[in-house]
């Protein structure tokens, strides 16, 4: 068995003093940021840990984008396989993990499409939803009506509202960090989701 | 509907449809984890080492702090009222476990010396609430007899020593002050086997020559001899006159049968345990 320098004392020690000297209390990003370190140490446990909080939301984004499931699957793997080549290349002073890591995930999705010159599909495969709503026929009918409301809506945004949806909603970063993904300021951000939130209640309270 | 919206969150049924097949993410991280340990090989989870790590520092520093205070309060003699006393207590029941066979009854009998010192201070400041306080270092005090004479019975202590052994902790007893007297008088359970272990070498001395330090008496009353604790179970063999005051009151008896002692006599004592004690402080001053 190899073994690896332990991931010990004064590991991420960087990351840690730099979350508190700028006042970054974001116990997400710290958990994020630590895990990462971790794992480019060496550490297989941080590895998983890492794994479990991104993969669900790395899916989510590729099939908000691509639509079609089994796409969404491969580009998932695709994502983390290719992370674990590019780990070695994050640098814990330089920025923080999750803005490294979607702007990575947004860079993949990009090359995707250039390579592939597939467009995306305007909807979601029907056997998802279905499967989804099963054990509850009435409340199938509501998520059905609703989520074909909602898929309709997604596939009318533009590019710029369906970026922010994504790394918004499904990715769950904060403005900040989506800031610094798209090089747009914190403000416009806001103003354009705030923009993004009364489009979806018209489009759907109408 | 879309109240999910103001706290910017993904409704249900959306994260749903958004989230992937619990086979799906199975099989990838298993495909994952494997790719990374043929990357970086097979590690040890850093963090059981750091985690040990941090628990034996705490408890290391735990002890540390912990011995270094009983070690002051040690060398301090702190008396009972002092919140370092539990401490100190402590420090000596590490010392019994460290020390050789050999050296624990005389450690005990320090230690018994010390509780009487204890005592002697706890009386003299003749506050109520001290008596608490006196009756729990008297157990000590008799806890300390009772394991300097079960160790000084234990084989390893040579029969050679054993009057040595005796002698000295008659001379602590009956060299104490009146105020300890009073309370020794008053319990007299604790000298209780001190007397059915040492009895026969004190008397032994006691008829070979009349100065012997058991024929100290404890409170200085009695005909002219000085007085002599002794209870109901007491050796037979601790002197003749003890034999012919033998009752069966439990209750300790004054023996005043004993060689010339006056009162005087043990204020000498008093005086010279005083000054013995006066003599070890200045020594360890020196040091």
């Amino acid at each position: 068995m190899r073994i690896k320098k332990a991931a010990g004392w004064g590991i991420c020690n960087n990351t840690r003093l730099k979350s508190y000297l700028f006042m970054e209390f974001s116990f997400e990003i710290g958990k994020l940021n630590r895990l990462a370190c971790r794992m480019k140490k060496g550490d297989s446990r941080a590895a998983a840990a890492l794994y479990d909080e991104l993969a669900p939301k790395v899916f989510g984004f590729c099939f908000s984008r691509i639509r079609l499931k089994h796409v969404a699957e491969d580009l998932t793997q695709e994502i983390f396989v290719k992370l674990l080549e590019k780990i070695d290349t994050f640098d814990d002073m330089k920025g923080n993990f999750p803005v490294w890591f979607w702007r990575f995930v947004r860079n993949h999705l990009i090359d995707y499409y250039r390579e592939k010159k597939i467009q995306p599909f305007s909807d979601f495969s029907d056997d998802v939803i279905e499967s989804a709503s099963l054990a509850h026929p009435q409340r199938a009918i509501d998520s059905r009506l609703e989520t074909d409301r909602l898929r309709a809506f997604i596939g009318s945004l533009d590019d710029d509202e369906q970026n922010l949806f994504e790394l918004r909603y499904v990715a769950e970063l904060s403005y900040k960090q989506i800031a610094e993904i798209v090089s747009k300021s914190e403000g416009s951000l806001r103003v354009a989701a705030s923009r993004l939130k009364q489009k979806i209640r018209k489009n759907f309270i109408s | 509907m879309f109240g999910f919206f103001n706290k910017d969150k993904l409704p249900k049924p959306l994260k749903t449809i958004l989230a992937p097949k619990k086979g799906f993410t199975e099989r990838t991280r298993v495909l994952f984890l494997s790719a990374y340990k043929h990357k970086f090989g097979e590690t040890i989870p850093a963090r059981k080492f750091v985690f040990a790590t941090k628990v034996l520092a705490v408890i290391l520093v735990a002890f540390g702090i912990t011995g270094g205070i009983s070690v002051y309060a040690d060398r301090q003699n702190v008396g009972p009222k002092s919140p370092l006393y539990p401490l100190k207590l402590y420090g000596e029941v590490l010392q019994l476990a460290i020390s050789k066979k050999e050296v624990q009854p005389d450690l005990h009998i320090e230690f018994a010396e010390r509780r009487l010192a204890e005592v002697e201070i706890l009386k003299n400041e003749s506050v109520k609430a001290n008596e608490a306080q006196i009756a729990r270092t008297m157990k000590d005090f008799g806890e300390d007899i009772k394991a300097s004479l079960a160790a000084a019975g234990d084989r390893d202590y040579s029969e050679e020593r054993l009057p040595k052994f005796c002698r000295s902790l008659d001379e602590l007893i009956s060299t104490s002050s009146p105020n300890v007297k009073e309370v020794l008088l008053a319990q007299p359970k604790i000298t209780e086997k001190f007397h059915n272990q040492c009895d026969k070498f004190l008397s032994a001395d006691g008829g070979a020559d009349g100065s012997a330090s058991s024929s100290k008496g404890l409170d200085g009353r009695g005909n002219g001899d000085g007085v002599r604790i002794k209870s109901a179970s007491s050796s037979p063999n601790f002197n003749d006159k003890e034999k012919t005051n033998k009752s069966d009151d439990s209750q300790p008896k004054l023996d005043s049968g004993f060689r010339g002692n006056t009162e005087a006599n043990i204020i000498n004592n008093l005086m010279k345990n005083n000054n013995h004690k006066e003599q070890k402080i200045e020594s360890k001053n020196k040091d």
